[in-house]
């Protein structure tokens, strides 16, 4: 499908055209049952496929790869679902991977450990709790050698806490205004609940909002640019499309009644 | 000794130990009461005296006797009858004792129930006594044996005066014979009116007459003939259609009832007049080869059921307009005891709403069916108007009364609302909701289903079309009593009238159907408008210092996306000239894949190598056409 090349001369650049067109991917979604779904399509209109993946407690996938949990082991994988490396958490991570596989974090909240591919392998960081006090309720990449762990807590305030990737050492730590309850990152963004409303506070100041039925939710990355959303009391899983230029909010197509098992993992 | 003698002449059996029982008679072992078998009021001894309530003469009272063995042996009752006197046998004809067979033994503090009815026949009071014969077990005595030396010693009770007072006839049942005489029929008599026997191919009438014999005018009360217990279609079939609601004094109803055996053997049931039953009977023969054969037919359930000729089948109820229909699979058959094969002259059908159907073991009429054999065959009712649709099927000479009936929907006319209205693809938050012209009067539990019939050409279906909660094309709904909303429970188990569906990625129409018992189908469809292509995202960025990617997500629903216009401007807003593109054959590639999913939606990436610096590359606007028109977007580059 590729389109045949075009050359075109300007006076300081020359363009030639190579395309293709598919199905518009929005990613791999855990479902609450722990199964995993490729989901296609847009905004409102969405298809989801069962992947032969068994079940997971937790997972995040990017464009480039996926970090689930499955009864304690942290597995990487590849865009093709290969397992590409393991690691033996013995308890039930947070999972994070929002860009290139060495964008690939966990947290362990017993150990009080964060866990990195480094490329070639996992290597852990202990956390000292006195620099980390509260729920750990999502973390990722940021820029070069530095983890973003977003922590709530027991004021249901949340801070930001940046720690180097190098040494485990706290970078930095500061309270996200405004932020309360649950929070969840996404680049420059941090995703939480208020008042029937979801909000999308940029960390340069910027905040948007959309109306949002359920006062509870959790989160999970689908690839770079998808978030897929669950309410447990609603039990409802909604795709959020968030980038720079777009925020859209729609509900995600639920498993038919004969494959959904039901429950919340 | 007189009492004595008087029961061995009731009770034969007992004659032989008529001496020997001379000195022996037993306490009598049962205590009687009054039973009211409807469990209103307590059990209580039965008087001495006891006294029936006023009887016109022709009509009939009883009492419910229970005898409870209250002896410390067991008790075995010979017989119950009421007799003329306290020193006679004689038995009185006004009172019978029903309900009771003879000789029961009764174990110590058992009991058993009877009737003693009153049915006089002439006016006036009227006395009696009931009696009892009996046998109490003794030292290994035996109440059947005929040997003197070992049978259980036996008497005979006179027990309560049973008085009745017999007043003015009112309403009397007679009928006439085929010689004209008329005759008058007791009620709750032990001896039914026998129709006689009769022919599975023929039938016999009775004409019975109601007549008001008191000097007021009286309300007839239900007439009826229930069908056997043991058959689930009655051979007698009444006709009370010229019986007014009341009687003057002095006048008189005909009714008859019809009695026409669809199968061989004896049959017993009653008229019932109010509280007046009045036994009667019939015998369904063979007198033809033809009458032997043994039909019967299957409904959808599996239950079989042997037709009466008296009684029309019945197909049930359907709702006109619904299209649906109700079938019964009818065996007819020659039993293996026969020896003669039976010819049937003709399988017929009549009546508009009925047909015939997958005949087996025959191919044509006249048809033999040998002993043993049978032939099968279907009768479908398909009403097309509301009311009832009678019919007759013919097997041969044996003929049976069809009948059905076709209503109309018991809830009123529903409307599907959608919003937001119109609908157009790709429609966020798109709903649907199922509403009622006025309350519903009844709770009915349904289902709403969603189709989608694509208006572009080579396009079957799209499978993002389905009702959002579960991916279904069906869900279940309810309307509740005084409701005019169905209502759809979710995934967390809250019922909302809004349910919430996708609407695709393709032109064409979507239909809901909403399907609710005894209820016509309900459909409406809602068009989707082709469009021009709908971008719903898109980015340019520069990937490397030579190389620029376009990615455009969006959806065409006309499947017919083809030019590509591309108009690059400098930071100063300078275009370069437009790069164009007849895509057509790469999206119609995607779009046709057997593999595509995702129907119109696609994602359209591009890229552009760049000689020279790319940095003076400052936006880029894109233009994507279609049948219906162009989409134009323009996209600041992101270095």
């Amino acid at each position: 499908m590729k389109l045949v090349p075009s050359l075109l001369l300007m006076s300081l650049a020359a363009l030639c055209l190579q395309g293709q067109v598919n199905s518009p991917k929005v990613g791999t979604a855990r479902y609450p049952d722990g199964s995993f779904h490729n989901v296609q399509g847009l905004p409102a209109n969405m298809i989801v496929a069962d992947l032969p993946l068994d079940s997971a407690q937790a997972a995040s996938f990017s464009d480039s790869g996926g970090l689930i949990a499955q009864d304690g082991v942290i597995r990487l994988l590849t865009p093709g679902f290969a397992v590409l490396a393991e690691f033996s958490a013995g308890e039930q991570p947070l999972v994070s991977i929002d860009g290139d596989l060495t964008s690939a974090l966990a947290w362990l909240p017993a150990a009080h450990t964060l866990l990195h591919w480094n490329g070639a392998k996992f290597e852990t960081f202990a956390i000292s709790e006195a620099d980390l006090e509260g729920t750990v309720t999502d973390l990722q990449s940021a820029g070069a050698k530095q983890a973003r762990l977003l922590v709530r807590h027991s004021d249901n305030t949340v801070s930001g806490v940046t720690v180097s990737l190098r040494t485990g050492n706290l970078v930095s730590s500061e309270p996200l205004p405004g932020v309360r309850g649950y929070a969840f990152g996404q680049g420059l963004f941090v995703v939480y609940a208020v008042e029937k409303e979801l909000v999308v506070d940029n960390l340069n100041g910027y905040r948007r909002s959309l109306p949002f039925e359920a006062s509870d939710f959790v989160a999970e990355r689908m690839s770079n640019t998808w978030l897929h959303l669950y309410s447990p009391s609603l039990r409802q899983s909604w795709a959020l499309h968030l980038t720079q230029a777009d925020l859209q909010l729609s509900r995600l197509p639920g498993l038919a009644i004969a494959t959904a098992k039901g429950g919340i993992k | 000794m007189n009492r004595l003698l008087r029961f061995f002449w009731l009770a034969g059996a007992f004659a032989l130990s008529a001496t020997a029982q001379t000195t022996t008679t037993p306490a009598f072992p049962f205590t009687y009461y009054v039973h009211d078998t409807t469990g209103t009021t307590a059990d209580y001894p039965l008087p001495s005296i006891y006294q029936f309530t006023a009887t016109p003469l022709g009509n009939s009272t009883h009492v419910v006797l229970k005898a409870v063995n209250t002896s410390s042996a067991a008790a075995f009752m010979g017989g119950v009858y009421v007799a003329a006197s306290a020193t006679t046998t004689t038995v009185n004809s006004n009172f019978t004792v029903t309900g009771l067979a003879s000789s029961i033994s009764v174990p110590a503090g058992g009991s058993l129930l009877f009737q003693v009815n009153f049915s006089p026949t002439s006016t006036g009071v009227i006395s009696a006594y009931l009696d009892t014969t009996y046998q109490v077990q003794t030292s290994g005595c035996s109440f059947t044996s005929t040997d003197p030396t070992t049978q259980c010693p036996s008497g005979i009770n006179v027990g309560a005066a049973l008085d009745g007072t017999a007043t003015t006839p009112q309403l009397v049942l007679s009928y006439t014979t085929s010689g004209g005489t008329s005759t008058l029929l007791q009620a709750n008599t032990s001896a039914p009116l026998n129709f006689g026997n009769v022919s599975t191919s023929a039938s016999t009438t009775i004409t019975f007459t109601l007549s008001n014999q008191s000097s007021i005018s009286l309300s007839v009360p239900s007439i009826t003939v229930p069908a056997p217990t043991t058959y689930s279609s009655n051979p007698f079939a009444l006709n009370a259609t010229q019986v007014p609601a009341t009687l003057a004094a002095g006048a008189s109803a005909n009714f008859t009832v019809t009695f026409a055996p669809g199968q061989t053997g004896v049959v017993t049931t009653a008229i019932d007049v109010g509280t007046n039953t009045y036994p009667i009977q019939g015998a369904g023969i063979v007198v033809a080869d033809i009458d032997a054969l043994q039909i019967s037919y299957v409904d959808s359930t599996g239950v079989q059921t042997l037709p009466q000729a008296a009684t029309p089948i019945n197909f049930g109820q359907l709702v006109a307009g619904t299209g649906g229909t109700a079938s019964l699979i009818f065996t007819v058959s020659n039993p293996g005891t026969s020896y003669n094969a039976v010819s049937v002259s003709a399988l017929t059908v009549s009546g508009a709403a009925y047909s015939l159907s997958g005949l087996t073991g025959a191919s044509a009429f006249p048809a033999s069916i040998a002993p043993g054999s049978s032939i099968v065959f279907t009768v479908t009712f398909t009403p097309s108007v509301t009311g009832t649709s009678t019919g007759s099927l013919a097997i041969g000479a044996r003929t049976f009364s069809l009948t059905g009936v076709a209503v109309t929907s018991p809830l009123p006319s529903f409307s599907v609302i959608v919003n937001p209205s119109p609908l157009s693809s790709d429609q966020p938050n798109a709903t649907v909701s199922v509403q009622l012209a006025s309350a519903a009067a009844l709770s009915l539990t349904g289902t709403l289903s969603i189709s989608f019939a694509p208006s572009v050409a080579n396009v079957t279906t799209d499978p993002t079309v389905f009702f959002v909660d579960h991916s279904s094309l069906t869900v279940p709904i309810s309307i509740a009593a005084g409701s005019q909303m169905a209502t759809y429970t979710n995934s967390a188990g809250t019922a909302q009238t809004a349910i919430g569906f996708q609407t695709g990625a393709t032109a064409g129409t979507i239909t809901f159907t909403v399907t609710f018992p005894n209820t016509p189908a309900y459909t409406q469809s809602f068009s989707i408008t082709p469009s021009i292509v709908q971008v719903t995202s898109a980015t340019a960025v520069v990937q490397t210092s030579q190389s620029l990617l376009i990615t455009v997500n969006g959806y065409d629903n006309t499947y017919s996306a083809g030019n590509l216009n591309f108009t690059f401007y400098n930071t100063s807003g300078t275009a370069y000239p437009a790069i164009s593109y007849n895509a057509a054959s790469i999206f119609q590639s995607n779009f046709f894949s057997s593999s595509n999913t995702a129907a119109g939606m696609f994602m359209l990436q591009a890229t552009f190598p760049v000689t020279g610096d790319i940095t003076q590359i400052g936006s880029v606007a894109v233009s994507i056409a279609n049948s219906v028109g162009q989409n134009n977007q323009t996209l600041t580059i992101t270095q």
